[in-house]
């Protein structure tokens, strides 16, 4: 290394090799540079001894760079964070979410009920009665306006409000919210 | 049946699940959306599985001990864990790991620094080799070591990340919470200290060895 010129065709080759992001997969297939040292370079690594072991030694090193960053999965390791994690809670996951669900969709059919109650007076809609009525007709179980058959229309109704909420596609849960 | 009712009936607890795919087969979003769910555990572990080696050796790297370094990754898949439903999803579980593991080191040496005890034998005790390495690779890997205990904080972060080779640049920059350029920047010194720190400084070329730390 004592000779000017080498000297500075040995920093030419460091200077790319310090701007190169070459993956390790591709380090460990082609060591030689044939497939991503440019023409020049690799003619420099062919043709000089000290480009060659500076080459050797950037794929060396970037070699076991890339490999001691990362360490194995240590089986011993997993087990003491699951136990750690064992009594956490994750945020917001107390519920599973179809419960979650259900509920959120019995509460807005009895408000829903409960609204209809109060509101349909004040806008002169029919009373409860014939709204009851109506659904049981639909249904096929009104024999006579009994008052069986008229909770039972509401059952429906009220089912059908729940089964509608719950299922609403956009309703599922499938990633975390914000 | 049709499919909304089959699907109904499978919903209310009745008829046959449809098979979830193995959680190997899984993607990290999916798995973070089964963790939050029953029998989240397998899906935890699962992902605990994939991401443990990278967060331990980046923790690895930038703590200087290993036993140090577990407990500091203990604490970021609690943590993550804990925040699983605050994974928004935009950007890719692990760069999310790795930025929690980043805050979980500098909150350790904030600690540290206000206790006033550094660690001793930084650079000679930090990486014992996990398996028995050939006596090349031994020296290799001991000189390496030295050289990345050598390097100062910003730089060892950023290059660290860079081997981890899953984290593009401008997820470091996310992560460090550095702009892009710096970030490039950072790590073409860093790469170049080592190689002066792995060489020795007389074997630098001229005028390379003027840079600024």
């Amino acid at each position: 290394m004592s000779d000017p010129s080498l000297r500075s065709e040995v920093a030419r080759l460091r200077l790319f090799l310090e701007e190169a992001d070459i993956p390790s997969g591709v380090l460990r297939r082609d060591p030689e540079g044939k497939t991503w040292l440019p023409a020049e370079l690799r003619a420099l690594v062919a043709a000089d001894p000290s480009c060659h072991a500076e080459l050797r030694r950037f794929v060396d090193r970037e070699i076991e760079l890339f490999g001691s960053v990362r360490q194995k999965s240590d089986a011993l390791f997993t087990d003491r964070v699951l136990k750690a994690a064992a009594p956490v809670q994750i945020a917001g996951a107390g519920l599973d979410s179809r419960y979650r669900s259900l509920i959120l969709a019995f509460a807005y059919a009895l408000a829903t009920g409960v609204a209809y109650l109060m509101l349909a007076p004040l806008l002169g809609l029919a009373a409860l009665g014939t709204w009851t009525g109506q659904l049981a007709q639909t249904v096929g179980v009104d024999e006579g306006g009994n008052v069986g058959a008229r909770a039972v229309a509401v059952l429906v109704g009220a089912s059908i409000l729940v089964i509608v909420v719950a299922f609403v596609p956009w309703r599922r849960h499938t990633t975390p919210p914000a | 049946m049709s499919k909304l009712s089959a699907s109904a009936l499978t919903w209310f607890g009745f008829g046959r699940a449809p098979k979830a795919p193995p959680l190997t087969d899984c993607s990290d979003e999916d798995l973070v959306a089964r963790a939050g769910q029953r029998e989240g555990e397998r899906a935890f572990a699962e992902l605990l599985r994939r991401h443990q080696g990278k967060v331990r050796g980046l923790l690895l790297r930038l703590a200087g001990d290993r036993t140090l370094a577990d407990d500091l990754a203990q604490e970021v898949f609690l943590r993550a864990y804990r925040g699983l439903h605050g994974f928004e999803g935009r950007a890719r579980f692990s760069t999310w790991l790795y930025r929690i593991a980043y805050n979980v080191y500098l909150n350790h040496r904030t600690r540290v620094r206000e206790l006033a005890a550094l660690p001793e034998g930084f650079e000679s005790g930090a990486m014992a080799p996990e398996t028995a390495l050939s006596a090349n690779r031994s020296d290799l890997r001991r000189d390496l070591d030295a050289a990345i205990g050598a390097l100062p904080d910003r730089y060892r972060a950023v290059v660290m990340l860079y081997y981890l080779e899953d984290v593009s640049y401008p997820e470091i920059a996310d992560i460090l919470d550095l702009p892009l350029g710096t970030v490039k920047t950072h790590l073409h010194r860093a790469k170049r200290l080592l190689r002066e720190h792995l060489h020795g400084w007389g074997d630098a070329a001229p005028g390379e060895a003027e840079v600024d730390v």
